[in-house]
This record gives C-alpha cells, sequence and structure tokens, in this order.
C-alpha cells in the first residue's frame, strides 16, 4: 500500500517545480496544495516551522523541506527513472552543477533582475559568466544528465519559463540564444519534455505576477523618497 | 600511468578543509595531504577546481571532487562499509541534509555577519546567531551528538563552530553562546572539543586567530573607504 504524497507549493516558485518535475518524472502520483505565503496555513507552518517556506514534501504524514533535500529523498525513496547516476563520483559531480546552480547562478541572476545602475551591470555580466561555465559543463549532452534529465537538468529550471519573463519584466538580456546556443537548447528541450511541461506555469500569468511584483516595488521605493 | 590513491588539497587556516579530514579519518582513510599557499595557488588546484579555484579539493585516483559538503557525502558514499557519516534510512537522512543546510545558510553566513558589522548591526546580527543556534539545539535533542553517540554529518559540517565561534566572540568582545541560554549547544561543544579526532586535527589557533583578525580589519577599512 503506498503512503500518500502531498506537496505544499506556490506556482510562482521554481523551487516548489522541481519537487513536482521529480515526482512527475518517477510517476509518483500527489495531491499539490497551493499555499497563499501571505497568510500562511496552519498545516505548512506545522510542517515546516524552521523556514516556514515551500516546498514541502510530506510522505506519509512525515514533512520534508529545502528543494535540493525533497529530490534527495525522492530519489532515493521511488527509484524508477534516477536521477542521479550510480557511480559515487558522478553523483559528486551533480551535486557539486547542483550546489553551483543554488548558491551562485539563481541568487545572483535574482540580484540583477531586480537591481540597479552600476551593481546591476556588474551582477549580469556574472550572470553571463556563471551560465557560460554551467553551459560548458553541458557541453554537448542532451541534458546535464546525459540522455535523460537529472538532478542538475531538475535544479535548473529556473532557466526555463522564469528567466525568460524575468528579463522582460527587467528588461535586460542575460539568456538567450545569440549568447549561450548550448544552453538555450537545452533549456527549449528541457521545457517541452513530458515531465517538465506539465508542471511548469502559464508564461502569461508568470508575467503578469512578476510585473506587478516591480510595481509594488517601484510604488515602495517612490514612497520612501 | 593512473593516479592511485587519495590526495586532500587544503590550508591549514580552512575550516571547510577540516571537515574533509574528518570525514576520511573517521572512515579510516589513508590520503596524502597537499597544502596551498592561498595567494600562490598551484597548477594542480586550478586545474582540479577551475571553477572555484578553492580548497578543500579530494582527488581520488585521479578524479576530483570540490565543495567540502559534496566531498564529505562522496566519502561516505565511496567508502560506505565502514563508519557511516549519514543515516541510511531515506527520511532520517533527509532530516540530516536538512540541518546540515541550515547549519550552512543561517550559522556560516550568520557568523560572517558577525565578524564584519559593528555596531547595532552586529548587535543584531549576535541576536540572529543566538536564535539559529537556539533552533539547531532542537535537533540535538538529548544526545551527545548530532549523529547520536558518535560523530555524523551534522556534526562535521556545523565542527567549525566549536573553536571558530569562540575566536569570534574573543576578537569582537561579545560572548555569542551563554551556557544558561543555549545548554545542550554548549554541551556539544564540550563534548566535540573533547573527542580526540577533533583535539590531534586542531590547527594552530594563533595563525587562525591572526587570519580572521585580519578579515575583521579588511571588511572595516573597505567600510569606511
Amino acid at each position: 500500500m503506498a503512503e500518500e504524497v502531498k506537496v505544499f507549493g506556490r506556482w510562482t516558485s521554481p523551487f516548489c517545480c522541481r519537487v513536482e518535475i521529480a515526482l512527475r518524472l518517477k510517476g509518483v502520483p500527489y495531491e499539490y496544495i497551493e499555499e497563499d505565503l501571505s497568510n500562511k496555513s496552519p498545516l505548512l507552518l506545522e510542517y515546516n516551522p524552521v523556514h516556514k517556506k515551500v516546498p514541502v514534501l510530506v510522505h506519509g504524514g512525515k514533512p520534508i523541506a529545502e528543494s535540493l533535500v525533497v529530490l534527495e529523498y525522492i530519489e532515493e525513496t521511488w527509484r524508477r527513472n534516477p536521477i542521479l547516476p550510480e557511480d559515487p563520483h558522478r553523483r559528486a559531480m551533480a551535486r557539486f552543477w547542483t550546489k553551483f546552480i543554488d548558491e551562485k547562478c539563481m541568487p545572483i541572476m535574482w540580484k540583477s533582475l531586480w537591481s540597479e545602475g552600476e551593481m546591476q551591470l556588474k551582477l549580469m555580466e556574472e550572470t553571463k559568466e556563471n551560465l557560460s561555465i554551467l553551459e560548458r559543463e553541458l557541453n554537448s549532452k542532451k541534458f546535464f544528465g546525459g540522455n535523460s534529465i537529472g538532478l542538475v537538468d531538475i535544479a535548473a529550471s529556473f532557466l526555463s519559463c522564469w528567466t525568460e519573463v524575468l528579463q522582460e519584466v527587467a528588461g535586460i538580456s542575460l539568456f538567450g540564444e545569440a549568447k549561450h546556443p548550448i544552453l538555450f537548447k537545452w533549456a527549449n528541450e528541457f521545457m517541452s519534455s513530458d515531465a517538465v511541461k506539465v508542471c511548469l506555469p502559464p508564461k502569461d500569468e508568470l508575467l503578469s505576477h512578476f510585473r506587478a511584483m516591480k510595481e509594488g516595488m517601484s510604488a515602495t521605493k517612490a514612497g520612501q523618497n | 600511468m593512473g593516479e592511485e590513491g587519495v590526495k586532500l588539497y587544503g590550508n591549514i587556516l580552512s575550516p571547510f578543509v577540516l571537515r574533509v579530514e574528518w570525514a576520511l579519518q573517521l572512515k579510516g582513510i589513508k590520503y596524502e595531504y597537499v597544502n596551498e599557499d592561498l595567494s600562490n595557488k598551484s597548477p594542480q588546484l586550478l586545474q582540479y577546481n577551475p571553477v572555484h579555484k578553492m580548497v578543500p579539493v579530494l582527488v581520488h585516483n585521479g578524479r576530483p571532487i570540490a565543495e567540502s559538503a559534496v566531498i564529505v557525502e562522496y566519502i561516505d558514499e565511496a567508502w560506505s562499509d565502514f563508519y557511516p557519516l549519514l543515516p541510511s534510512n531515506p527520511y532520517q537522512k533527509a532530516t540530516t541534509r536538512f540541518w546540515a543546510k541550515f547549519v550552512e545558510e543561517k550559522c556560516l553566513h550568520g557568523s560572517f555577519d558577525v565578524l564584519s558589522r559593528v555596531g547595532e548591526e552586529q548587535l543584531q546580527a549576535v541576536k540572529e546567531m543566538q536564535e539559529s543556534l537556539k533552533t539547531l539545539e532542537g535537533h540535538l535533542e538529548e544526545n551527545k551528538f548530532f549523529g547520536g553517540e558518535t560523530i555524523g554529518f551534522v556534526d562535521i559540517i556545523a565542527g567549525w563552530m566549536p573553536s571558530w565561534l569562540g575566536m569570534i566572540e574573543e576578537i569582537i568582545g561579545i560572548k555569542i553562546i551563554n551556557e544558561e541560554d543555549l545548554p545542550l549547544i554548549s554541551a556539544w561543544i564540550k563534548d566535540f572539543l573533547d573527542h580526540n579526532l577533533v583535539k590531534e586535527t586542531m590547527p594552530p589557533q594563533e595563525k587562525v586567530m591572526a587570519h580572521m583578525r585580519a578579515i575583521r580589519e579588511n571588511v572595516l577599512s573597505a567600510m569606511s573607504a
């Protein structure tokens, strides 16, 4: 008898998307619960008292938080369509690149999208360099995981619709076919794969969401001046 | 000719290198230690860790791995028949990884904030650090170590705290860990520093102190520039 799987998430979050992609890839049925982050449910606060954030995976009533921790749990619990190789060194390399994405690529890209002036230019350069580093790692492979989607591909899912939308909202260009052709091709391949496309939020709604966020930030700034 | 054996590229000032040494020694793995002059990095280091150019780097049979937490997990998987560092049960493993991440994100970054700020901001950083340690203390429960009766993954990841936090306290002249407020963490610190492995691998405190003081001075002078 299979134990119940629930995912507490937010449709705008690429971290939550990671968890859903992994579950879909492995054919694990789950119940998705959308959280309003301005009004967090008592269940979420009970399941993730330390960070009070999404995503949280609850398996048979036991909660796990932090998307990368959740991905590794999913991998160890449901063995179908593995997202990590068997070989310890190759597993270590996958974890290395996942860490690079989480600690360097994503936060610096995020900061570059919301900053201004000199700082923004500096962060944009750093972002482009990070993407080039990722691209060199991808090289001629179809996916970071090889022939099939792996942990690193799932960690990099923000490079799909999120990056496209956020660049449009910020009015800057960081990632595109011209600058990173191999990575761009990967993003399209990734986005069109079966397990991924059902998990991605609709682009136009994501655009409205982040446009509203940017307007809210500008209004706050104007109010402070 | 293939490169056999285990090499660790490190530096005595780095608490991250120590993590790897603890893991190797707990598992009884023989290794060659290669000291890196961080102001004049060797071609080998730059070749083995081109992305970050940092220590530690573990090279096992010619294959390099970087990032201390990734290296420690690799050691656990590659030498799995003796002294497990992580639990085998997937849920307990996820819990372990969650707390290791908490230590990295809250405690490690928090301690840098404490070291690099002044005045009110520094006091605020100290308060946040104490809150993080209080949260972490909850995970210790009644155990001697985070790993239970013996040192485990979280102890290794958090193992910089006993000596480095002590040094930070001395440098800034503010007590971060009060025994009445953090009784379990205080007890863990005593037990950890009392462990033979930790005593044997402790770097020369004066050198590390001098290095930490230099870090603080650099940050302060950058602020007033």
